[in-house]
């Protein structure tokens, strides 16, 4: 079991830090939080409980996630003053289309961005529902809010698939609402 | 519902300019993938993966410098703690260098300002302040680079870095009104003063806090054997002290002499390297 463990953590730590950092946490308390997540795991599986966790992938998230958003961590406001240097390497900032896509999370609510988020990880919709404790239904409307705003403010990727460019694809949450 | 973040933008009806959904699954698609990348090219498992094994009482064996039993151990783990308890080794004590050096300059801060105080009628108050807003604005720097030695623990470090700002703060507004000949610039430099000798107070308590560190990384036995250790880097050759190796071990190539020059062997094909090792960053080249 416990090898069972570190391989999870080694197919999930990665997307457990990009997971937190989509609810807009920087990479280091991403990764706080990512390995507070699997630490509380670890002692589960120690307990020999873990076996009992049915969704490992979304509890890890929901663990990683309730202690970000939990966590004391408020920023000492930092003057940036003229002379400041130049942020280094340990300060690597997210760009490009990486950047867009936190920004236009950020404009989401919370609950919206926590269902965007899970669902960006393929988890089901059920298993959002239960972690979020809310219906099924409730999962679908916010994922079908936080669409109708990413629509409106992520910018499209470089290359715009033109064949669908007419808007008559009904691939996304929305069309699949109801199922 | 409410939104932490800022206003909702408005929820109304579609527009033409509006992504289709296609394009919003290719732009989630993309900048998630972009997303991963970073977090691929900057996280670093190891410390996390560290702190698993060092949360499991059974990891924590009566001689911890013998490799331990069990399916999670493999040698690769151990590998990964020795690298991850060296650099952490190293930077406490480089850490608490760094303080040690801004404690001094805090200091030096405090002294400018009693200058300050003295001359703040005089035309020189000017110069002065601009020296010690100098010598401030460097510690806020110095402090800024240390934050990233030790994120987790080291809060009194981030209370001092906001006390240098602060500090920053009050000499730029003091330097402003002395430039004018506004003289209750008295008064922002006495602020100052108190500022600058809270700031010496923080340091002292985030230095101690790294040394305690320090020290407790240093008593914990670390194994080495078989470790791939040619990636790490140091800044304190010191951090090696006490670690133990064999001849499967992988050194940077430029410390393979030096670290084989200062170990003894402690039974057969099994080194450790002896303590009181002295920083000397001439003998330290791999950074």
């Amino acid at each position: 079991m416990r090898q069972d463990f570190l391989d999870f953590f080694d197919a999930e730590f990665h997307l457990v830090v990009r997971f937190v950092m989509r609810d807009g946490a920087g990479l280091h308390d991403a990764q706080d939080c990512a390995q507070h997540a699997f630490v509380q795991g670890w002692r589960t599986v120690q307990n020999g409980r873990w076996e009992q966790i049915t969704q490992p992938r979304a509890w890890i998230r929901t663990v990683a996630l309730r202690h970000h958003r939990t966590f004391d961590r408020r920023q000492v406001p930092v003057l940036q003053l003229p002379e400041a240097p130049a942020p280094g390497p340990g300060h690597a900032e997210i760009t490009g289309q990486a950047r867009d896509l936190v920004a236009a999370l950020r404009l989401l609510d919370q609950d919206a961005r926590t269902a965007l988020a899970f669902t960006l990880d393929d988890i089901p919709t059920p298993v959002i529902a239960a972690h979020l404790d809310v219906s099924e239904q409730r999962v679908w409307d916010l994922l079908k809010k936080a669409r109708r705003t990413l629509k409106k403010h992520l910018p499209a990727p470089p290359e715009r698939p033109a064949a669908l460019a007419d808007g008559t694809d009904t691939t996304g949450y929305e069309g699949r609402q109801g199922r | 519902m409410t939104n932490s973040n800022g206003p909702s933008p408005p929820d109304n009806e579609p527009t033409d300019t509006d992504l289709t959904d296609t394009e919003l699954d290719a732009a989630l698609a993309a900048g998630d993938a972009q997303l991963l990348d970073h977090v691929r090219t900057h996280a670093d498992p190891a410390a996390a993966l560290t702190a698993l094994l060092d949360d499991t009482p059974a990891s924590a064996p009566a001689d911890p410098a013998q490799p331990t039993s069990g399916d999670a151990d493999t040698s690769a783990l151990r590998a990964a703690k020795a690298a991850d308890q060296i650099r952490n080794r190293d930077h406490a004590l480089t850490l608490g260098r760094e303080l040690d050096s801004a404690l001094d300059r805090a200091r030096a801060l405090d002294r400018a300002l009693v200058s300050t105080l003295g001359r703040a009628l005089a035309l020189g108050s000017v110069l002065t302040l601009e020296n010690a807003l100098d010598l401030a604005r460097d510690l806020a720097s110095a402090l800024d680079r240390t934050l990233d030695y030790d994120r987790a623990r080291a809060r009194a470090l981030d209370r001092a870095r906001g006390q240098a700002s602060d500090l920053a703060l009050a000499l730029a507004s003091a330097l402003d009104r002395a430039r004018a000949r506004d003289f209750t610039s008295v008064l922002d430099s006495a602020r100052a003063r108190t500022l600058a000798r809270t700031l010496a107070n923080s340091l002292i308590r985030a230095r101690d806090h790294a040394r305690g560190r320090a020290r407790d990384l240093m008593a914990l036995p670390v194994n080495a054997s078989g470790a791939d250790l040619t990636g790490i880097r140091l800044t304190d050759l010191a951090a090696l002290d006490g670690v133990m190796w064999d001849e499967h071990t992988r050194w940077p190539p430029d410390l393979r002499e030096l670290i084989a020059g200062r170990s003894q062997e402690v039974t057969p094909g099994v080194y450790q390297v002896r303590g009181g090792t002295e920083h000397d960053p001439h003998t330290a080249p791999s950074r």
